[in-house]
């Protein structure tokens, strides 16, 4: 039985119609069946396509289920958590307003201003976060994150840290701290009012995070980095694997 | 470029759905993965450039997210009475069809990544080797390899219960 369904080489024996009953070689591909149904394709590759299923009673049978399967499909309500989403979609992202006040003039602290409005609405979002004990990085868009997993090009970060004496965050990547953000003390978690684009360069992407009960200057902030054992200072380095 | 998930369900949705159904063999499962792909296509939807069509691209997000639910699944034992739609031969017993999937299960999460899917493009969805590269962005000849070396595999692996049916 099994020899006679085999339909790869003689050499290896093991049936492949077996394996895969609804194999289709030599005829029309299942995702080309579904671009024919969805006039998808180019004209005259449609009409190539057509004219084997003309000929082809197990390819005319296939698009016949897919037709029925549309059918039926059709007749169910879209998933409460599709239209949930959707409707989240067609909100204005907090990330498009951090990034509208990053374009407007406002100084740092009208950024801390549009953070605090957003944290909120970011948490309502239902992303997950990882991170080390006093950070927390949120991926927007990812609810479904565990750890081990990648970061990808395109995502967007941004940092939440506890705001139990805190004054002043700096952030850096893994060569140099790039801007200070000053903080309102509060008993909450708090977002540092910045979102990091991960880039498509290297192989993970490196977050330093140096939180101060007082204002430190660059020069101060960089020695905390460096190691040097500041008094009331707390220095975090992240490194997220990215996706290849 | 901009993708409305719901308007791209209601579009798409039977498509995935039938897919998923054919990959991880029964409704309950397809149904939550379906929902998952167009999570994914939503968290997803800034890397599709317009290269391919929207239908190229969300069926490539639902065969891989199946082929990664198969690979998790062989971490949990399956219930081997559920539904077995998938395979759906009228040449093999009962206790075959449920070894059978479970060896397809065995044979797809034994392969890597990419040759899962040239395997699931190749000979599920009977693509030639150089759609299959089309939609992987690798060549035609690459698909082939992979192929080839999956059938090597597959000799290698070929399960007692067989090769007494075979002899």
């Amino acid at each position: 039985m099994a020899q006679e369904l085999c339909v790869v080489s003689p050499r290896h024996r093991f049936p492949m119609t077996l394996l895969f009953p609804e194999i289709v070689m030599d005829h029309v591909s299942t995702l080309k069946l579904h671009q024919l149904r969805y006039n998808e394709l180019p004209a005259n590759e449609a009409q190539q396509l057509q004219a084997h299923i003309g000929d082809c009673d197990r390819c005319r049978g296939r698009l016949q289920a897919l037709d029925n399967q549309r059918a039926a499909f059709e007749m169910e309500a879209v998933p409460d958590a599709i239209r949930a989403l959707a409707a989240k979609q067609r909100q204005p992202s907090v990330w498009d307003r951090l990034q509208s006040a990053f374009r407007s003039p406002v100084l740092l602290g009208g950024l801390a201003v549009a953070a605090a409005a957003a944290v909120t609405v970011n948490i309502d979002f239902g992303n997950r976060s990882k991170g080390g004990e006093s950070v927390e990085i949120i991926v927007e868009g990812i609810d479904d994150w565990e750890p081990g997993d990648l970061i990808r090009a395109g995502d967007r970060i941004q940092i939440r840290v506890p705001g139990d004496d805190l004054e002043q965050v700096w952030l850096g990547d893994g060569e140099e701290l790039l801007a200070e953000f000053p903080m309102t003390p509060s008993n909450k978690w708090e977002l540092v009012p910045i979102s990091l684009l991960v880039d498509d360069v290297g192989e993970a992407e490196h977050i330093v995070v140096v939180l101060s009960n007082h204002p430190l200057t660059r020069e101060e902030a960089e020695d905390a980095v460096d190691g040097r054992d500041i008094g009331g200072v707390e220095v975090q380095e992240l490194v997220l694997p990215k996706e290849r | 470029m901009g993708i409305d998930v719901e308007a791209a369900y209601r579009q798409y949705g039977d498509m995935v759905l039938g897919r998923c159904r054919s990959i991880l063999g029964n409704d309950a499962d397809a149904r939550e993965a379906t929902q998952e792909v167009f999570l994914k296509l939503f968290r997803y939807r800034e890397r599709f450039r317009g290269d391919s069509s929207l239908s190229t691209f969300i069926f490539r997000i639902t065969t891989n997210h199946c082929l990664n639910q198969i690979r998790s699944r062989r971490r949990r034992p399956e219930d081997p009475t559920e539904d077995l739609t998938f395979i759906r031969t009228t040449t093999v017993s009962l206790m075959d069809r449920v070894e059978i999937r479970q060896l397809v299960d065995q044979l797809l999460a034994g392969q890597d990544e990419r040759t899962r899917e040239c395997v699931v493009y190749h000979y599920m969805d009977g693509m030639t080797h150089k759609e299959v590269g089309s939609i992987l962005g690798i060549s035609g000849a690459a698909v082939r390899k992979r192929i080839a070396k999956f059938r090597r595999s597959v000799a290698d692996q070929e399960p007692e219960w067989l090769k007494s049916s075979a002899s």
